[in-house]
């Protein structure tokens, strides 16, 4: 008997590892075939269109600035400074200071001369207690809005900014980023050219500034990260937001808009609830239901997408903390997955259940746990004396080489579409991140993920955990 | 003691797990020989890609510096051409003929598309800041260079880009009898070549409304502010007529006409408006109770015959 279950296990595992690798090799191959046609799509049309036009149109979608705050003293002033300077002409800026215990609140209201109002809101999605909602006495300031609510967490703080917006779009934007002065103009693109789909939300490309040159919450020079760890997040980024969402989009599966920057239909957030404060993959969750309610109401409806990046962000700078995030990421996923497992292979929900949920099942949640078993059945192989080590190390090296190639591909496209690397040596830096990846940073992923399940499933861990900032004015380091 | 225990345990786990015969490998369905001449395979072909994309990316890289350097000089020699061209317009009272410019321009001129668009470029460039008998100096250029001809083939593209270009090459250029081709490009597949075309309509002062009434794509966003766009830049200060527009079958063209309506006051369009207050599509149920709002008619103004009825007699 054990003979026959060891056999099996064998042969089973064997062939199970090599089908899904290979499918997962297919998939990222596809994916990189629609994200070149999705980006040069995307930058043909926005070379044919000019935006200027569109800040007095009457017919541009009015959009409320979400910023949830939570101890975000160091860079508060001149995160808002930004906020208020984008080249927008029908919005306002809501910053919800979550209960922060710094001080975010008194830093904000000496800059921006803000005093308590009365403000009429219908609190339609339910949240923490708000303790005062402030305007500035300065006419400059009118677009901005100041919330001070009780802490409750990052999801419960956009929802108080969804319930005070009247607009027709509410933007989610992390305080602590810096947007392209023109992001809103780009991302209601799709908004403004979709004519027979109700565009429920879009995404842009979240991107690193590690190293960059910033002055005033604005982006001078984008330089390649000076360290390792920041260099390879900035290949992560390409590779996820400029290959894998770009692709999604083009088929209408995009299921993750990052909670950095995303742009949500505030009418039919309202009708599904608004942010799920009950998971920490809350960006995730709202796009999924909503493609549920959607699907379920055979609603034509669009998840667009902007392949340009908009949105500039400070990627960990330590192992610590990036291990935390990616904890955090992996638990996020688990959490989504499991609240929408109705549409796992389920036709009603079209590329959805059938194409986005399955590749987030088998290629972002079980891949890292597939790779760790992967390793344990790989021992246990060679403690039995049982591989072929010509193939296995042949195995090893076509993996190596395809990590290798997808991650140069994408290198590629992001050149072709809105290169920001201007320094060739910066080019070269971010080929050599990734010759090292696979042995460097790859493993530590995988450890990220396993760690994360175990955190989910043993530990039952759903917290947020804190992330440390160093502020963007922080002149870049020598190299 | 304990390394001898383990490997008896080896040798057992490998007599049951190695039943060679019986063990299905990957290398059942295609012989090792054959997996392993195709990994070799395909790491070379990815590796080498690799190394090939890298160099794309830095070649490419000093192909457009380069090409950006050539554009000036190239933007730099055509300027000092056009103004020449200008100045014996001036003294001569008449435009280069075709015979004369090419003798003005060298064989890279004639034949390189480069060239050749960064000539048009600076023709298009001029002609956006001159009028009068520049402008025509400029449309006869364009005409004697073969600029037109080739503007016209663009718009038989199978690309949308290369269409929308040739169109916009043609409406810049303000090329006399072509709104055919305009009337033509507004059923086009893309909507930006679409808008394009009707945009060019509306500056033109053309009859562009029959082209928006047989619309047959919904109208998106875009198109809506291209054409109010265009509707608010044209020289003429008469307020245009948007009932007809509620003739259409299109219902985001109905919608359209009663954005306009509400947008430009237009009074008079109130009596066609009223039959949409009941309209069983909601989108222009709402756009019809917009207008009325517009001009201060409550719901109750409008249930009532009486006052719908003095207003219409004063209208």
């Amino acid at each position: 008997m054990a003979e026959k279950i060891l056999f099996y296990f064998i042969q089973f595992t064997e062939f199970f590892i090599f089908i899904y690798a290979v499918i997962i090799f297919m998939s990222y191959i596809i994916q990189s075939i629609f994200s070149a046609e999705g980006v040069l799509k995307y930058k043909r049309e926005m070379e044919a269109m000019d935006f200027d036009g569109l800040l007095s149109s009457p017919f541009t979608p009015s959009i409320s600035v979400v910023a949830p705050a939570y101890n975000e003293g160091l860079n508060i002033v001149d995160n808002i400074r930004s906020l208020l300077s984008m080249r927008y002409s029908n919005y306002t800026v809501i910053v919800v200071n979550d209960g922060s215990k710094d001080d975010t609140l008194a830093k904000s209201i000496l800059a921006y001369d803000l005093e308590k109002m009365d403000f009429d809101y219908d609190m339609k999605l339910e949240t923490k207690p708000v303790r005062g909602v402030y305007k500035s006495k300065n006419p400059a300031f009118q677009k901005l809005i100041f919330v001070d609510k009780v802490n409750g967490g990052k999801a419960d703080a956009i929802n108080v900014g969804v319930n005070i917006s009247d607009a027709d779009y509410f933007a989610c934007i992390d305080v602590d980023c810096i947007l392209e002065a023109d992001a809103f103009l780009k991302m209601v693109k799709p908004i403004m050219v979709e004519s027979e789909k109700r565009v429920v939300a879009v995404g842009g490309i979240v991107w690193l500034t590690n190293d960059s040159e910033i002055e005033g919450g604005k982006l001078l020079q984008v330089n390649a990260p000076l360290t390792y760890i920041a260099r390879i997040q900035v290949i992560e980024y390409i590779r996820a937001f400029l290959l894998g969402r770009t692709a999604w989009a083009e088929r209408n599966g995009l299921l993750l808009i990052s909670g950095a920057m995303g742009l949500f239909e505030r009418k039919l957030s309202l009708e599904i609830g608004g942010y799920n404060h009950k998971t920490v993959g809350e960006d995730m969750e709202l796009v999924m239901r909503m493609h549920r309610v959607m699907r379920e109401r055979k609603e034509p409806y669009l998840v667009a997408y902007a392949p340009e990046p908009l949105c500039w962000t400070e990627g960990p700078s330590s192992y610590n903390i990036l291990g935390k995030q990616r904890n955090r990421w992996t638990r996020g996923t688990i959490d989504c997955l499991k609240m929408h497992k109705k549409m796992f292979f389920n036709p009603t929900y079209g590329i959805v259940g059938l194409l986005s949920y399955p590749y987030w099942f088998f290629g972002e949640w079980l891949a890292p746990l597939l790779e760790f078993f992967g390793l344990f059945f790989f021992t246990i192989v060679v403690i039995l004396g049982l591989v072929n080590w010509e193939l296995a190390l042949l195995l090893m090296l076509f993996v190596y080489a395809f990590a290798i190639f997808f991650s140069s591909y994408a290198l590629f496209v992001q050149e072709l579409s809105y290169f920001k690397y201007a320094n060739r040596k910066d080019v070269i830096k971010l080929f050599l991140t990734i010759l090292v990846e696979p042995f460097y940073y790859h493993p530590r992923v995988v450890w990220w993920a396993v760690k994360g399940n175990y955190d989910y499933f043993i530990k039952k861990s759903h917290g947020w955990g804190e992330m440390v900032r160093t502020g963007f004015n922080t002149p870049p380091k020598k190299p | 003691m304990k390394i001898d225990f383990l490997i008896q345990a080896k040798d057992a786990l490998r007599k049951v797990a190695v039943p060679n015969e019986k063990v299905q490998h990957i290398t059942a369905f295609v012989s090792e020989e054959k997996l392993k001449y195709g990994l070799y395979c395909c790491i070379l072909f990815f590796l080498t890609s690799s190394l090939v994309i890298l160099f794309m990316i830095l070649l490419r890289r000093t192909i457009l510096l380069q090409q950006a350097d050539y554009s000036k000089i190239l933007v730099s020699k055509y300027e000092t051409l056009l103004s020449e061209l200008m100045s014996f317009f001036y003294e001569n009272g008449k435009i280069f003929q075709k015979k004369e410019l090419t003798v003005q321009l060298d064989k890279e001129d004639k034949n390189s598309s480069f060239n050749r668009q960064i000539l048009l470029d600076q023709i298009l460039l001029m002609k956006k800041h001159v009028s009068g008998e520049e402008a025509e100096l400029l449309e006869g250029l364009y005409q004697n260079l073969g600029f037109r001809k080739r503007s016209l083939n663009k718009l038989k593209s199978r690309y949308w880009y290369n269409r929308l270009e040739g169109l916009d090459e043609l409406i810049l250029m303000e090329i006399e009898k072509i709104e055919s081709v305009f009337h033509h490009m507004t059923t086009d597949k893309h909507h930006l070549v679409r808008s394009a075309a009707i945009r060019a309509l509306i500056l033109r002062g053309s009859d562009w409304q029959p082209a928006l009434i047989r619309y047959s794509y919904p109208l998106s966003l875009w198109e809506k502010y291209q054409i109010c766009d265009a509707l608010s830049r044209r020289q003429s200060i008469q307020l245009p007529d948007f009932t007809p527009l509620l003739t259409s079958i299109n219902p985001t063209v109905i919608d359209f006409g009663l954005k306009m309506i509400k947008q430009f006051h237009s009074l008079d369009a109130v009596p066609k408006v009223l039959p949409f207050l009941k309209s069983e599509n909601p989108l222009l149920a709402q756009s019809a109770q917009e207008v009325m709002d517009q001009f201060g008619f409550t719901e109750e103004d409008v249930m009532n015959d009486e006052v719908m009825g003095m207003f219409f007699q004063m209208a």
